[in-house]
């Protein structure tokens, strides 16, 4: 593999109840996938709030995976769809601030389902390093601009 | 005799000019101000010029209201002058601690901004300000417009924050007498309250579901009971409450103008969240995830309605790449 290519950044927010449980499957059956994911364990997807989401890209991240039990199975009965609400609100969000909302990816995994996560931490990586990193600083203060 | 009274100035950067009015609002009030005080700087009553300013003593303000937000290039260069001039300096209404109703602005760069405003098929054709302009007399020179507004803290350090749009007179009766004695300790963040406009609000809140937003037009409204309940975007609960919330006790919805609560940066995601938890609907256990997403598309401009006061002081704080058409 060439070394120069582009190594995503990938936050990946896993609920405690399915998600996490789900990824730990992924590791104790050996699925293999990709090490640009950072998981950070929270106790229900609708725990995730659009500030940790733009705190991520702020941070550096390239992408953010939020992910949780299948509608249905929330162990809060409906967090994930408070989680489905607020992830279609960021999207709208991320648009207009200059951010692609591809780059926001939400999926449901359940604690057997060790090989779905594996399959979407590929997938994720994969589109991520298509759209390239996520640049912030672009613009300075004084913003030069010629008519 | 030198006198004890404090000295104090008022300035605005890019501002409609409400906070300056809302400096008389204090009715009688300013006859104790200007016992304790003298106002030696104020450009919206005074006639002092650019040079007067430069001329100052460094700290020779005690305390210095600076209000409006960081639009041009003037604006920025005259914050860092008064922060010399100054002791100690108070970000004064939403534009200077939070960015303001012209931070939305920050969704747009500056090239759309200028020419949207001064070549679009209102105005005539062709003529975007011109830095420099020759006439007889010499160079007139206009200042550069910076790229996207910031909160005045970013600019300078500041003191103080007190937000409003305008700071309301209650809020004043409050904060003048703390900041201008000695003896009592304000700290920077203390003139903003950690209760949320909710909170004050007379109306009792419910938490029901709602279906969708509307406007409020479009609703048979009932000015006793919660806004937020009946199905029309306010923006209580994502939004300091110091003003102990007059729009919503004569039924207009808050529109979020003190920006967050005391300690959250970004008003807008937890409006959002706030958002989310609210709207539902009865059996979406058997709908799909679109049907669900489809409940949220009542909300008009989610991005302009949430932020409206804040989005340069929001973690974002302003749009990023090229705009396109
Ligand atoms: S507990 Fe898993 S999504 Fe709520």
């Amino acid at each position: 593999m060439d070394s120069d290519e582009f190594e995503p950044e990938i936050i990946a927010f896993l609920c405690n109840w399915c998600s996490y449980a789900g990824a730990d499957l992924a590791g104790v059956s050996r699925e293999q996938y990709p090490s640009n994911i950072l998981n950070i364990r929270v106790m229900c997807s609708s725990r995730v709030s659009p500030e940790h989401v733009f705190e991520s890209f702020q941070e550096g991240a390239d992408g953010v995976l939020i992910a949780g039990c299948h509608p249905g199975d929330c162990h809060y009965i409906d967090g994930n769809y408070k989680t489905i609400r607020k992830t279609w609100l960021l999207k709208k969000m991320m648009d207009d601030m200059g951010i692609d909302p591809d780059r926001l990816r939400l999926e449901w995994v359940s604690s057997a389902e060790g090989g779905k996560f594996a399959k979407v931490m590929e997938e994720m990586t994969d589109e991520i390093k298509k759209m390239g990193p996520l640049e912030l600083d672009g613009n300075d203060l004084s913003g030069e601009y010629d008519e | 005799m030198m006198s004890d009274k404090k000295k104090i100035g008022f300035y605005w950067c890019g501002a409609c000019g409400g906070c300056q009015v809302s400096i008389l609002d204090i009715d009688e009030m300013i006859l104790d101000v200007v016992e304790q005080a003298d106002i030696v700087f104020w450009p919206c009553a005074m006639d002092p010029k650019y040079e007067d300013v430069y001329e100052m003593d460094e700290d020779e303000i005690d305390l210095m209201f600076i209000n409006g937000s960081i639009r041009l290039e003037e604006n920025k260069e005259m914050a860092e002058l008064l922060r010399e001039k100054a002791k100690e300096i108070v970000a004064y209404g939403s534009c200077s601690v939070n960015g303001g109703l012209f931070g939305l602005g920050n969704l747009s760069d500056k090239k759309e901004l200028l020419e949207r405003g001064y070549s679009t098929k209102t105005t005539d054709e062709g003529s975007l300000p011109q830095k420099v302009t020759e006439v007889e007399e010499g160079d007139l020179k206009l200042p550069e417009m910076l790229h996207h507004i910031v909160p005045l803290e970013e600019i300078i350090d500041v003191d103080y924050l007190l937000p409003g749009c305008p700071p309301l007179p209650n809020q004043l009766e409050e904060a003048l007498p703390a900041l201008l004695d000695d003896d009592t300790e304000v700290g920077k963040h203390d003139l903003i309250s950690s209760k949320s406009v909710c909170d004050v609000c007379p109306m009792e809140r419910e938490e029901k579901k709602i279906e969708g937003l509307k406007p409020i037009q479009e609703v048979e409204f009932d000015p006793e009971e919660c806004i937020l309940d009946q199905g029309v975007l306010c923006m209580g609960p994502a939004t300091a409450g110091m003003c102990d919330a007059p729009c919503t006790e004569v039924a207009h919805p808050c529109v979020g103008c003190n920006g967050p609560v005391k300690d959250v940066k970004d008003q807008g995601s937890r409006m959002a969240s706030a958002l989310a938890s609210v709207i539902g609907v009865e059996g979406e256990e058997k709908m799909s995830e679109e049907e669900v997403q489809e409940t949220m598309e009542s909300i008009r401009d989610p991005t302009g309605s949430m932020y409206m006061f804040s989005l340069p002081s929001s973690i974002m704080q302003y749009r990023r790449g090229d705009i396109d058409e």
